[in-house]
């Protein structure tokens, strides 16, 4: 890449966060650190993948873990079951468990006949039959956990028992309250994100540098999963993985994380020149740059119609499902009154984790999986391994 | 306390009272103080009767000032606070403050128990330790409350007869005499006795049960009348968890619960309640509405961007 396109990217991206954001190093320190963006394939984190056939419908599900209880993860609004990946690998050093996440429909390497319904109901049903595609009548205890979207899921398909042995319900930063509050600017972040990258490191830039996901390593996994190669069936992380296989090096090409690095200083010292350079660029961008090859898997903003299905009425559906529940979130404002009221007379257990954004369990995965651990073994669902500490509740 | 003491005391009472924090100085010293009265104290501090026996605030200072208003002020009126004083409301520092100043003045006027945010672990995320940076720049107030929480004796016995903590029963304590006996100069632990008393909570279900909070047990109504029977008890007074009324009765009576933080963190609707007993150990339950407020902080409210 030549210093010119460097720096035509550098200027793409938003600004960056104020110091103290996401980082405990000294600000006076200069940077010189070269971050990697490249992304990495989910075969370093998972053992494997299967396409589970439902009808004519194909559910991609990632396994980890062998026995005991069974963790079933449900991805948020535009991610992909790759949004685990961290998690899982912290998850299985510290109790006896199978972590098995779902690419829900419309979205990831799932691929149904209608892509299009993304009601709560439907969703709620497409977890039941995966469950019972992949276990039969001999379902194992199964804790359902989902992030945003995903949460509220869960909390429909436990609600209507979909997931036959269910034993807990974890629910990761989704309040109805403040979901619905959200719900009307949605629309214009969706706007406000760039429809297409021309790599997937541009990608996995832009998602950390805009605090969408913090931990930069989570990133690199999960962010191609939200993208695809314009008109291709497959996700980027799918691509990625099968073009990993067929070249001659086994992990990311080094020749690529190189070219894609990005040196801070650069940006730093930029100064007017950079300024003037952009304004150049800009206005012969049009004409000159190729279409950007990467897009977004799944236009959310399609989706509107069924966000309210997904979060109406879900603290009192929360509340009312029969097993241990636990509610993680980014922040404690985040609490709706029937959740507050909930937490107060002791219905739920309450983590909050402080220094997260939204997506708590790709920005600190060995937190979550910490008090994921202890939630099961306090309620006596899995076994420690060697590894586990218990985490103290934060009610 | 010398005269000159009890003057500083009774100055920072009055600022407090009027939603002025103390300084850092002040606040240091009132920490010591209070640690020499609280120490000196049991884990299961003998408490007379009349008494009004207080749950939850929270910081709500407006809603503690208002239950002094509608339940007597100290020294004239004999009060019991079962925990929880900071997190969530707006004014922690002050509402702690003043009832750590209180607790110095009129010793025996006044006694405070743990409840489970009086603790590191639990201040730091619920907003007491923001409010502590914000008001004094650094965490140097939240250390000095923090380090004197350990002391706070973990429950109260009124005339041999009610027994009073935060949370509830423990599988681990059969007697009070087995309370006596712990050692709470410490961080509220993860479990065992200490962390039973702060946490549990009275079920329906009867025996023992998980807590679904994470932490203490859930205990049957078999479990209160076998407790209060073996030791001459009428009944057992915690607070803990929010009720809509103020307070409740559960095990047929054999357990209240008693809430004083109305409309509880600004947004739950719910009254706030006190028990009176008097001279004969007669209950009366006192309900009271939040109080009016003046200049109250408005609530920022901290959305994600992205919340699909």
């Amino acid at each position: 890449m030549s210093a010119l396109e460097k720096r035509l990217h550098l200027n793409k991206l938003p600004p960056r966060p104020p110091p103290g954001v996401g980082g405990k190093g000294k600000m006076k320190m200069p940077v010189h650190k070269r971050r990697d963006y490249t992304p990495i394939s989910w075969e370093e984190y998972f053992d494997h993948m299967e396409d589970v056939q439902i009808n004519n419908d194909t559910f991609r599900v990632y396994m980890r873990g062998s026995d005991g209880p069974v963790l079933l993860f449900l991805h948020g609004g535009g991610f992909c079951g790759l949004t685990w990946a961290v998690l899982t690998r912290s998850l299985t050093r510290l109790v006896n468990c199978q972590c098995v996440a779902i690419d829900l429909r419309g979205h990831g390497d799932t691929k149904t006949e209608d892509e299009e319904d993304l009601s709560a109901d439907r969703m709620a049903q497409d977890v039941g039959d995966v469950v019972h595609a992949l276990y039969g009548d001999k379902s194992p205890p199964i804790m359902l956990i989902g992030h945003s979207m995903g949460g509220a899921i869960a909390v429909h398909a436990a609600k209507d028992h979909r997931v036959p042995g269910l034993i807990g319900l974890g629910v990761i930063d989704v309040v109805e309250g403040t979901a619905l509050e959200a719900l009307t600017s949605m629309q214009s972040f969706l706007r406000g994100r760039p429809q297409a990258f021309d790599k997937l490191e541009t990608a996995i830039e832009w998602c950390v540098r805009t605090g969408q996901i913090r931990n930069h390593e989570s990133a690199r996994i999960s962010m191609a999963g939200q993208l695809k190669i314009r008109n291709h069936e497959h996700t980027a992380a799918d691509e990625f993985a099968e073009e990993l296989v067929s070249s001659p090096h086994t992990t990311a090409s080094p020749t690529v994380g190189a070219s894609a690095t990005i040196t801070e200083e650069d940006e730093e010292g930029g100064g007017k020149s950079t300024e003037e350079t952009a304004k150049n660029t800009e206005f012969k961008e049009p004409s000159s740059a190729p279409t950007p090859k990467y897009v977004w898997r799944i236009d959310l903003s399609k989706t509107e119609k069924y966000w309210e299905g997904w979060f109406r009425g879900l603290s009192q559906h929360f509340l009312s499902c029969d097993v241990p529940k636990l509610l993680m979130l980014a922040g404690v404002d985040r609490l709706d009154k029937d959740l507050t009221v909930g937490q107060m007379q002791g219905k739920f257990q309450m983590q909050v984790l402080p220094q997260c954004g939204h997506a708590v369990h790709e920005d600190a995965p060995d937190k979550v999986a910490e008090v994921l651990a202890t939630f099961m073994i306090r309620h006596r669902a899995a076994t420690p391994t060697v590894n586990f500490k218990p985490s103290f509740p934060a009610c | 306390m010398e005269k000159s003491e009890t003057q500083d005391v009774d100055n920072w009472i009055k600022k407090l009272q009027e939603f002025k924090q103390l300084s850092e100085n002040e606040l240091k010293s009132l920490c010591e103080k209070a640690r020499e009265v609280l120490s000196a104290e049991s884990n299961v501090k003998v408490v007379q009767s009349p008494v009004t026996v207080c749950g939850d605030i929270h910081g709500q200072l407006y809603d503690l000032l208002e239950l002094f208003k509608i339940g007597g002020s100290i020294p004239d009126t004999n009060y019991l606070f079962l925990g929880d004083y900071v997190d969530r409301g707006y004014y922690s520092v002050e509402t702690v403050s003043l009832l750590l100043a209180l607790k110095v003045r009129f010793r025996d006027r006044i006694t405070i128990l743990r409840g489970n945010h009086e603790s590191r672990q639990i201040s730091q995320v619920y907003g007491f330790y923001d409010e502590c940076l914000r008001k004094y720049g650094s965490p140097n107030a939240w250390t000095l409350f923090t380090d004197l929480f350990d002391y706070l004796p973990i429950t109260a016995l009124i005339e041999d007869k009610i027994f009073c903590m935060h949370g509830g029963l423990s599988p681990s304590i059969d007697t009070i005499d087995h309370v006596r006996i712990l050692d709470r100069i410490q961080e509220v632990p993860h479990e065992g006795p200490m962390a039973d008393i702060i946490w549990s909570d009275p079920d329906e279900r009867g025996g023992w049960g998980i807590s679904n909070r994470g932490c203490g047990y859930t205990f049957g109504q078999d479990i209160s009348e076998v407790f209060n029977h073996s030791n001459g008890l009428s009944f057992v007074a915690r607070a803990h968890q929010l009720c809509m009324e103020g307070y409740n009765w559960c095990h047929e009576k054999n357990v209240v619960t008693i809430f004083s933080a109305p409309n509880y963190t600004y947004r739950c609707g719910n009254e706030g309640a006190f028990m009176e007993l008097d001279d004969s150990m007669n209950h009366t339950f006192v309900q009271y509405d939040p109080a009016p407020r003046i200049d109250e902080p408005k609530m920022v409210k901290r959305t994600p961007d992205y919340f699909l």
